[in-house]
């Protein structure tokens, strides 16, 4: 089942990102209809980064996927993965984490923020050569 | 094949479970792995007589597998849900084994035609990923859950049952999470290094550390299918979540064998298995969909 069968996932998604971020994301499907993702343009002093969180096939078992949609003036290495993913999912999972994803209170409305940190974090390191490891949001 | 009697084979268990009682049940275990195929076992020697088994497509036994594994080097090589099989029938010939190779996060449809046949449903997979797959789709589809998950070296684990209306695994998760209990396990940091590379790394454990595990899996099981049949000894399990000590590990557990039973509530928000249904919001999810830009 994809988000776009998932009637009820998919009200409760837009509910979140409208509360947490009015009318700026946009939400994107393709011709077919199966595929969704928002659109949404991160700003942070006065830098701006458009981003797409995209909705996996296996979603929400597995978190969206943050894809940077324009190119970096540099190239941030192992922070960005294949596709232009950030980087941003906790790898160890045999820990309990509170920064992991959970299906159960966790939506794109939280890879906002995520991305936005992620953004903070590339401007950072783009300055003074550190990528610093905030706390993750939520 | 060597002839068998049925009698003879449980005439030693018969009196605390009837062979036969369970004929009924069919749980689906997912993960034929050091985990899986313990609990298999465990439910066949107790008299459950039809299983389906699923794994990985392709998963098979290697040699670092056989020191953590029920199986050892003469099954080297192959299917996992082929060698559990066939071990299982060795145990009990008049076993029905149904095997699949499934990706549960993935493959929505096969997961869903086993878990409609499916009485009970065995999380032992590694990987949040499959745990949540798992635990949409026992929600959805109504059928009782047990998820087991060893924790790193060994030191314990955690058994999770999900009753029908009851708090999914997601909520447990999620309080979990949150609790003071694991905070020495917890590190706070975001980290930002490759999710692909280390997120389905088996958990460093010894083979009596799993077996632990699996044993107290397969026991929440089975005294659930005790409370069903209303047999003696099948105590109500006051709680969904096991927490269990194999080794000292302060602050967690405070000596070996150390046992607590928890009984975690449903988030009241848990978007898995709180709140809207389905058709309710069907007129409101068109709309979503019909507002989306096409691209
Ligand atoms: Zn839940």
């Amino acid at each position: 089942m994809t988000l776009a069968n998932d009637k009820r996932r998919l009200v409760l998604e837009n509910a979140a990102m409208r509360e947490r971020w009015g009318d700026g994301p946009q939400l994107c499907q393709d011709a077919a209809g199966t595929k969704l993702w928002w659109e949404h343009t991160i700003s942070v002093e006065g830098n701006r980064l458009p981003i797409k969180i995209e909705y996996p096939s296996s979603y929400p078992s597995s978190p969206p996927d943050i894809v940077i949609a324009t190119a970096l003036p540099r190239n941030p290495g192992q922070h960005m993965l294949g596709g232009n993913r950030m980087c941003w999912i906790y790898p160890n999972e045999t820990r309990r984490n509170k920064n992991k994803w959970n299906p159960s209170r966790d939506t794109a409305a939280m890879c906002v923020s995520v991305a936005t940190q992620w953004f903070l974090a590339y401007l950072v390191w783009d300055a003074t050569g550190d990528w610093p490891v905030p706390d993750a949001v939520n | 094949m060597r002839q068998h009697n049925q009698e003879e084979l449980f005439k030693r268990t018969c009196d605390i479970i009837r062979p036969g009682l369970l004929q009924r049940e069919t749980p689906l275990i997912v993960g034929a792995g050091s985990g899986g195929a313990r609990v298999a076992e465990e439910l066949v020697r107790s008299g459950i007589s039809h299983i389906i088994l699923a794994d990985l497509p392709d998963e098979r036994l290697l040699e670092h597998n056989i020191i953590r594994h029920p199986l050892g080097y003469r099954d080297l090589g192959r299917l996992k849900t082929e060698a559990v099989r066939d071990r299982l029938l060795d145990i009990n010939p008049a076993c029905q084994v149904e095997i699949h190779g499934l990706d549960f996060a993935e493959d929505r449809e096969l997961a869903e035609h086993l878990l409609r046949k499916a009485t009970q449903c065995h999380s032992c997979v590694d990987n949040d990923k499959a745990r949540y797959a798992i635990n949409e789709m026992i929600v959805e589809n109504h059928v009782p859950a047990f998820f087991a998950g060893v924790f790193d070296g060994g030191v314990g684990g955690e058994v999770i049952r999900v009753m029908p209306g009851g708090p999914c695994y997601a909520c447990v998760a999620s309080m979990l999470n949150r609790s003071p209990r694991f905070e020495q396990d917890r590190d706070e940091s975001f980290d930002y290094s490759d999710p692909d590379q280390d997120q389905y790394r088996s958990t460093a454990a010894l083979n009596i550390d799993i077996s632990q595990i699996a044993l107290v899996h397969a026991r929440v099981a089975l005294n659930t299918l005790m409370e069903k049949y209303e047999l003696e000894g099948g105590s109500p399990m006051e709680g969904n979540y096991v927490l269990f000590g194999n080794r000292q590990s302060a602050p967690l557990f405070p000596s070996m064998l150390h046992c607590e039973t928890w009984q975690v509530q449903k988030a009241d928000d848990c978007m898995v298995c709180s709140g809207l249904n389905e058709a309710d919001c069907a007129s409101q999810a068109d709309e979503i969909m019909a507002s989306a830009t096409v691209r």
